[in-house]
């Protein structure tokens, strides 16, 4: 039996401890812990509605190890969406999402039809900070994608975070109808902006 | 009772006697290996009247050097079903702390060397049995290295040990005893044993055994679905699996003290659930083959579903169809080869004597019975999955010559797994696709069915069985069966005495085995890349083991005719 097509897949990259499973479980859940337990591979499901009728949103948080390359590779081929995280703290960080990235383009072909957003966490941390948010924006607008500053411990910009990723699927989707007409294509991307909202 | 103490006091100066300095002829040996032995170890059972005398024939009938090297095996694989493996080890070790006392307390002077190197047979023995799994038992390792250490101390007084000795030496070397005091080995690889964690790199390297030590990743699943992996030993218990969710969940600390305790519950993909007990352990290894983990409170537990079916191959699409039988049983034979070689003999023993006595795992065995369900299952699935009649009577063909070929390559527990898979009602009953198969094959069915007929206690397997010669892969649900007999065939206690023939019976079963796998198994493949693919296929099946589902299927196919 084929899987359900109906979810809709997010995925969540970045280095060890930048704080990717505290996004993912600040938003599902609203809760913030200050211990660190390394991740290997969780998922997360919630309700979305979407174009009026419900859909599943899986968000895939990810391991910041190198250890799963096979793993990686499928979650980027069955994702919809990308959140890539590093922590305005760590340079490194945001050094370690370019193979990333380059590998999502290398697998997915055609990324700037694919919803991306590059996210700088731990935005609270202003005495520790490394990265500029003008960097940041650099980065987003090279990689053609786009870009927030967050905290999850202050719970700063993080239902943004996911609304706009799924804002950005809304417009795309809609060029990447493989059958209707152009006019129909343009009408529908009019029809279907902003239409997916988080219940 | 102390079956140990007895067994060495009485034998002491037998098992040492080969080197021992005073040692008399055979002649005397004997005899005193037959006064000695019947009255402490066997226990005339009231409705075996024969048994005595039956056995001091077989102590008559073989040099009592083999007897007694007989004897020893079967107590040091079987001793768990009286006495836990530590006690048996802490029992020995009292008894060369007996012998070192100076003077001995109720042993004569020239007695104490015998009783030393009886002490020392036994170890060896039982170190060369246990090997590797004795990493997995920290108390009974603790007692070997201060038992080890003692004698080590003795090397100089004693000669005559010298050889044992140094055997000793070389065998605590390679068992790599685990003892508190020393680190534990930095990050040990964490083993795939679920298929989603399995990379094809890894699925094509020679299996080696799973130990309880060993960490693995897991998936555990929440009501809707979600799920979280964590890192686990091998042998965690339930309680253990709960807390590293439970952990993972509670992200906020304060909040998380409120929250409702949470459950484990096995889902079956036919939604069967089995709630785990918080104290059982090694559970992965037990799991059916699409069974998934779930934790839920107790209000939730009604509303369990299981995950959707993972099987998603385009109908007659895979590789079995593009493969020769000849390559597909050869690798199945290879790989069950190995399987099979990964279950320590023990595994036999605890496996159906488990929960009489402290548990260790068996978790090779296990996986060895997991996979031969998983080889029916897939025959099953690849046939309802193939929706063309010619197609499909063509690959029932192919099943059978795959039957065929791993009779003759001696893997009976393939054999078995597919001749089952066929004989699954969901496939017997596709009358149109059996039409279609040609004669000769219907023939050779017919035989196939008749050597795995359970009739007569499966008579025409076993002398089929009898009659090769190794190496074998034996169908091993039935070496089961027969050691579960004879457990409940008779009781381990009699009066306090030990049942040796018991012992000796299940001991026997397990010597089979070894014999089974004296020597190796060779068979000639090569390692092109479509060899490799074919290889990783029969490595990673995807099965339907729902058999709602493959009626399903079935009906399908062919529906009823009226
Ligand atoms: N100050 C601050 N700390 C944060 C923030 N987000 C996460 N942290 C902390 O950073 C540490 C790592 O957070 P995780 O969310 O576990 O990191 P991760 O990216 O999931 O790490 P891996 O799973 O190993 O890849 C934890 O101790 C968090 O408390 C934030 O926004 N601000
Ligand atoms: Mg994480």
């Amino acid at each position: 039996m084929p899987e359900q097509s109906n979810d809709y897949r997010v995925v969540v990259f970045g280095a060890g401890g930048v704080g990717k499973s505290s996004l993912v479980l600040r938003f599902v859940k609203g809760t913030f812990r200050e211990s660190y337990i390394p991740t290997i591979e969780d998922t997360y499901r919630q309700v979305i509605s979407c174009d009026k009728s419900i859909c599943t949103l899986q968000i895939t948080d990810t391991t910041g190890s190198h250890q799963f390359p096979a793993m990686q590779r499928l979650s980027i081929s069955k994702g919809h969406a990308f959140i890539l995280v590093y922590s305005v703290t760590s340079r490194q960080s945001l050094e370690e999402l370019k193979p990333i990235y380059e590998q999502i383009c290398q697998i997915k072909g055609d990324v700037e039809n694919i919803p991306i957003m590059l996210v700088g966490n731990k935005s609270d941390e202003s005495q520790n900070r490394e990265v500029e948010s003008s960097e940041g924006d650099a980065m987003a607008k090279k990689w053609k994608c786009a870009f927030m500053e967050t905290s999850a411990k202050l719970n700063h910009n993080v239902k943004e975070l996911f609304q706009e990723l799924l804002n950005l699927e809304k417009r795309r989707t809609v060029s990447l109808q493989i059958d209707g007409k152009k006019s129909k294509q343009q009408k529908r991307k009019e029809k279907l902006k902003g239409k997916c909202v988080v219940m | 009772m102390k079956p140990l103490e007895r067994f060495l006091k009485k034998q002491g100066s037998h098992l040492a006697a080969r080197a021992g300095p005073g040692a008399g002829g055979p002649l005397q040996r004997r005899q005193s290996v037959s006064r000695i032995l019947l009255p402490a170890f066997l226990k005339e059972p009231p409705e075996q009247p024969a048994m005595e005398a039956a056995d001091g024939r077989w102590l008559e009938l073989r040099p009592p050097d083999a007897a007694l090297q007989v004897l020893l095996d079967d107590i040091i694989l079987t001793h768990s079903l009286f006495q836990p493996t530590d006690r048996f080890l802490q029992q020995l070790h009292h008894h060369f702390l007996m012998a070192s006392g100076s003077p001995a307390p109720c042993w004569e002077e020239g007695e104490v060397l015998p009783r030393k190197q009886a002490v020392l047979t036994v170890l060896l023995h039982f170190l060369e049995t246990f090997k590797g799994i004795l990493q997995e038992d920290e108390s009974a390792g603790k007692v070997i290295k201060d038992l080890y250490l003692l004698i080590m101390k003795d090397a100089s007084l004693y000669h005559e040990l010298e050889d044992e000795i140094l055997k000793l030496h070389q065998l605590v070397e390679t068992v790599e005893l685990k003892v508190t005091e020393e680190t534990q080995p930095p990050n040990k690889q964490v083993k795939p044993l679920f298929r989603h964690f399995r990379r094809i790199d890894s699925c094509l390297q020679t299996r080696v055994a799973f130990r309880g030590s060993d960490e693995i990743f897991c998936r555990v699943y929440m009501p809707d679905h979600s799920y979280v992996t964590i890192r686990s030993r091998l042998s965690a218990s339930v309680q253990d699996i709960l807390s590293s969710v439970t952990e993972k969940l509670q992200y906020s600390e304060e909040q998380g003290t409120r929250e409702e305790a949470l459950i484990l519950v096995a889902v079956a993909s036919s939604g069967e659930k089995a709630v785990l007990q918080p104290s059982e352990e090694c559970v992965f290894t037990t799991l059916g083959i699409n069974s998934h983990l779930f934790a839920c409170t107790k209000e939730t537990f009604e509303s369990l579903v299981p995950l959707p079916e993972e099987i998603q191959v385009s109908p007659g699409d895979t590789e079995i169809h593009r493969v020769e039988a000849e390559d597909i049983a050869n690798h199945l034979t290879a790989f069950h080869w190995e399987l099979f070689r990964c279950i320590h003999e023990l595994e036999f023993v605890d496996y159906v004597f488990h929960g009489e006595r402290g548990r260790r795992e068996t978790a090779n065995l296990e996986l060895m019975l997991q996979r031969c369900s998983e080889v029916q299952h897939w025959v099953a699935t690849e046939i309802l999955l193939c929706e063309a009649l010619g197609k499909r009577a063509h690959l029932l063909k192919k099943f059978v010559k795959i039957a065929a070929i791993c009779k003759q390559n001696q893997d009976m527990l393939s054999f078995y797994a597919v001749v089952i898979g066929l004989n699954n009602a969901a496939v017997s009953r596709l009358r149109l696709t059996w039409e279609k198969l040609p004669g000769k094959f219907k023939n050779l069915f017919r035989k196939f069915e008749n050597l795995t007929d359970p009739c007569r206690n499966h008579k025409t397997y076993r002398e089929v069985l009898t009659k090769m010669k190794p190496p074998i892969i034996p169908f091993v649900p039935l070496i089961l069966k027969d050691l579960t007999f004879l457990h409940e065939g008779s009781k381990t206690l009699l009066d306090g005495l030990v049942n040796i023939e018991k012992l000796h019976s299940i001991a026997e079963k397990v010597r089979t085995i070894r014999k089974y796998r004296s020597r190796p198994l060779c068979l000639e493949m090569e390692s092109s890349p479509s060899q490799l693919q074919t290889k990783a296929y029969v490595r990673q099946f995807q099965v339907i083991d729902n058999q709602n589902l493959l009626f399903e299927l079935s009906y399908k196919l062919e529906p009823s005719s009226q």
